[in-house]
This record gives C-alpha cells, sequence and structure tokens, in this order.
C-alpha cells in the first residue's frame, strides 16, 4: 500500500478526493444537503461507501479518545509563573529534588573541609571506628572517599541523607597521556530537610525574579522520583 | 498572556503529539513551550505572526527534544552496576486509553508529516477547519483536503494492518490442519 498523491487518472483522482471529502464532512457534521445528495447519488453506485464511512466513523471516534486525554494534559500545563497551578510547582520541585540535593550536598562537604583547619588540630582520623558526634575531627587526613563515605554514614544515622541514587551519570571522559582515562561524573545524593517554611523563585512576564511562599499541600509526592 | 496560551495549548500540545519521538514526555515539552513563550514573545512584532510563530517554537522544541533523546541514549556511558528498566514507550504516557484508541493513535502519528496535524487538529473539541488553518499558515480548502486524505490514509493503514493479522492467523491455522491432514492420511 501506498500513499502516493498524484494519479495518472484525473477523473479516478476526482472521484476519490469527492469520495474522501463527503465521507470527511458526514464524520464532522458539516455536511449540507447537497453533499448528502451527492454522497447518496455515490452509494447508489457504489455501496460499500456506507462501510468506508462506517469504518471512517469508528477511527474517528478512536482517535478522539486519544485527543481527549491529550487535551487533559494541556490544560494542566500553566505558563511558568502564572496562576501557580499546584502540577506546575510539583513539576519544578521535582527538577529542584533532583538537583538541589547535590548543591546542598557539595555546600555541605564544602563547609566540612573548609573547617579543617582550625578545628582538626591535633585530632587523626580513626579509621573503621565508629562515628558518632561531630564527625570534623576525624576527617583530617581522610581521603575524599573515606570523608564522603563518612558523610553518608553519618547522614544516614541523623537521617539527613535519604540514599545515593546508584545511577553515576558520565558528564565527560577524555583519555591521558599516560594511556588511562579520566571520567567526570555526577554522584546524586537524596537528602532531607525540615524546615519551617519554604519558598521557591518565581519569574514574572517581565522578568523580575522574586520569591513566594510554597504551599505545603502541593509538594507531596508520589514514589516515583 | 494567560488567557492567550488558555486558548491555545490544546493544538500545541496536537503539534507536539505530530512531531514528538514516541519516548518524550508530551506534558515536559508543553511545559518547555509554555517557557519559550515567556521568555520569546517580545520576538513576535504582528500579532497575526504569534500561531504560526508558536507551532514553529512547538515543532522545533519537539525535534531538539527527539535529537537529545537519541543523544541521551547513545551518548551516555553507564558506570558498573547502575541498570535501570526501560520504560514503555507510549505517545501519551500516564493516560488510560483503550486498545482501539492505541491502535489509531499510532497510526495517527505515523501518517505522512502534512496530514498528521490537521487531522490530529480535527479532532479537537471546537477547533474549526478555519482555525487550523490560521495556525497552519494554508487555506481552508488545502485543510479540509488534507483532513479528508489523511483520514482516508488512516482507515487504509488500518485496514491494511488488519488483514495483515488476519491472513497470519488464517496461515497458521491452515498450517496446523495440514499437518493434521497428513497425518491422518498415513
Amino acid at each position: 500500500m501506498t500513499h502516493d498523491e498524484t494519479n495518472n487518472n484525473p477523473d479516478t483522482n476526482l472521484d476519490a478526493s469527492a469520495r474522501d471529502l463527503l465521507i470527511s464532512r458526514v464524520i464532522d457534521g458539516s455536511a449540507d444537503p447537497e453533499d448528502w445528495s451527492s454522497f447518496r447519488a455515490l452509494a447508489a453506485q457504489d455501496p460499500a461507501i456506507w462501510s468506508e464511512l462506517s469504518s471512517a466513523q469508528r477511527d474517528h471516534e478512536a482517535l478522539r479518545e486519544s485527543i481527549h486525554a491529550l487535551e487533559a494534559i494541556a490544560q494542566r500545563v500553566d505558563l511558568p509563573g502564572g496562576s501557580g497551578s499546584p502540577h506546575v510547582i510539583e513539576r519544578r520541585f521535582d527538577l529542584v529534588a533532583r538537583w538541589g540535593g547535590w548543591a546542598a550536598a557539595a555546600v555541605i562537604l564544602i563547609g566540612w573541609f573548609t573547617g579543617l583547619g582550625p578545628v582538626g588540630g591535633a585530632h587523626q582520623p580513626t579509621g573503621n571506628g565508629p562515628m558518632t558526634g561531630s564527625m570534623v575531627p576525624s576527617l583530617k587526613g581522610a581521603t575524599p572517599e573515606q570523608a564522603f563515605d563518612q558523610y553518608i554514614e553519618s547522614g544516614r544515622e541523623d537521617g539527613r541523607v535519604v540514599a545515593e541514587l546508584p545511577d553515576q551519570l558520565v558528564v565527560e571522559t577524555r583519555p591521558l597521556e599516560d594511556g588511562t582515562i579520566e571520567v567526570i561524573y555526577l554522584r546524586q545524593i537524596i537528602e532531607r530537610k525540615v524546615l519551617d517554611k519554604a519558598y521557591r523563585e518565581v519569574t514574572d512576564e517581565f522578568g523580575n525574579r522574586y520569591t513566594i511562599p510554597v504551599r505545603v499541600d502541593s509538594v507531596v509526592r508520589d514514589s516515583s522520583f | 498572556m494567560s488567557r492567550v496560551w488558555e486558548g491555545t495549548r490544546r493544538w500545541v500540545a496536537a503539534v507536539l503529539l505530530a512531531h514528538k519521538s514516541r519516548t518524550t514526555d508530551l506534558e515536559d515539552l508543553l511545559q518547555q513551550v509554555a517557557l519559550k513563550v515567556c521568555t520569546k514573545i517580545h520576538e513576535v512584532r504582528d500579532p497575526s505572526a504569534f500561531k504560526p510563530w508558536l507551532r514553529t517554537v512547538a515543532i522545533n522544541t519537539a525535534r531538539a527534544d527527539g535529537r537529545k533523546t537519541t543523544r541521551r541514549r547513545f551518548g551516555m556511558l553507564r558506570l558498573a552496576g547502575s541498570t535501570r528498566p526501560e520504560r514503555e514507550p507510549e505517545h501519551l504516557r500516564g493516560m488510560t486509553l483503550s486498545d482501539d484508541a492505541k491502535r489509531v493513535l499510532d497510526a495517527a502519528v505515523a501518517l505522512p508529516e502534512h496530514y498528521r496535524e490537521p487531522v490530529l487538529m480535527r479532532c479537537l473539541h471546537a477547533m474549526s477547519t478555519k482555525q487550523i488553518a490560521d495556525v497552519l499558515g494554508l487555506p481552508e480548502t488545502t485543510v479540509e483536503t488534507r483532513v479528508a486524505r489523511g483520514r482516508r490514509m488512516l482507515r487504509e493503514t488500518l485496514e491494511h494492518a488488519q488483514n495483515t493479522k488476519e491472513s497470519t492467523t488464517l496461515e497458521t491455522k491452515g498450517g496446523s490442519s495440514a499437518v493434521i491432514g497428513a497425518g491422518g492420511a498415513r
């Protein structure tokens, strides 16, 4: 079967177009009395057109069901910074949740390392010893991997770290001169924080940025994250 | 501005559906378009050019996302131990549709490009041929012809698929009976 629009026989082409148009108008409810006369005349010559009409009507109804679903999706999407439908806010929180956790982890790690100098003093890393209280003393001299593991372990204990996602996303790879490969990758950590109030930043249609409080009932998430 | 968006987002969704890849989430794309409307609307100087401009934005968004999806699929390495189940591709993910609706939608989005958009838009609630013509920048008669021809193509595609399915079933049944017949003759 082909969908070739060209046809060497102009009469056949005209008939096919007229037939398609009549069926289409009947389906849309836009057929006028003249169209109906033409349709009946065609049907008198070729009763198969009734079957075509029936199939076309069935296809149209099935497609309308899908388009109805599409319209329902479209109704949920407002302009950014507009009416602020809960769904839109939830979507934005999804993005914030995906990347904000990383930023928080980075900030926390930076805080630890910058705090080592004055506090670390005479303390040495405790190796495999249990982590209690402040982690700062035991981080002195630790490798990044040990420090990171301690952060995860301690974070889990006090409920701050919920999980580290198993997917580590590769950002960049490049070969080094010694034959090894440098891999820049992203580790993803989900953190939990209890806040008195939450705000989100929005941009209005003039490009002005400002913060507004977030309604708590609008950020309840399902388990798909 | 919000009112204009509310009056256009349904057909923008139809344009996205006509051009997006099967695995892309329609709602994500629609949000990207909404964001672009806010940030780039100043580029439109003539109000009559708004609809064709918006359609172009939607098509470009869908195509750019399609390219990105392909790059992501083939360009991203996974480190050892990271596995993720593939999602079943659907045009309208998350929506409950009958089998008939899914089958017809699959065939509709596979129509040649000229016919896809008009056929989908004609199913939108209360979208007239004139409104579709305004969006597509085509004469009304052309839109009507494309809708009619697109519907015929859709019908033929579905009938062809149905006939193929039935003939395969018949062949299988015929094959079984031939074996039984041969066994009986011995």
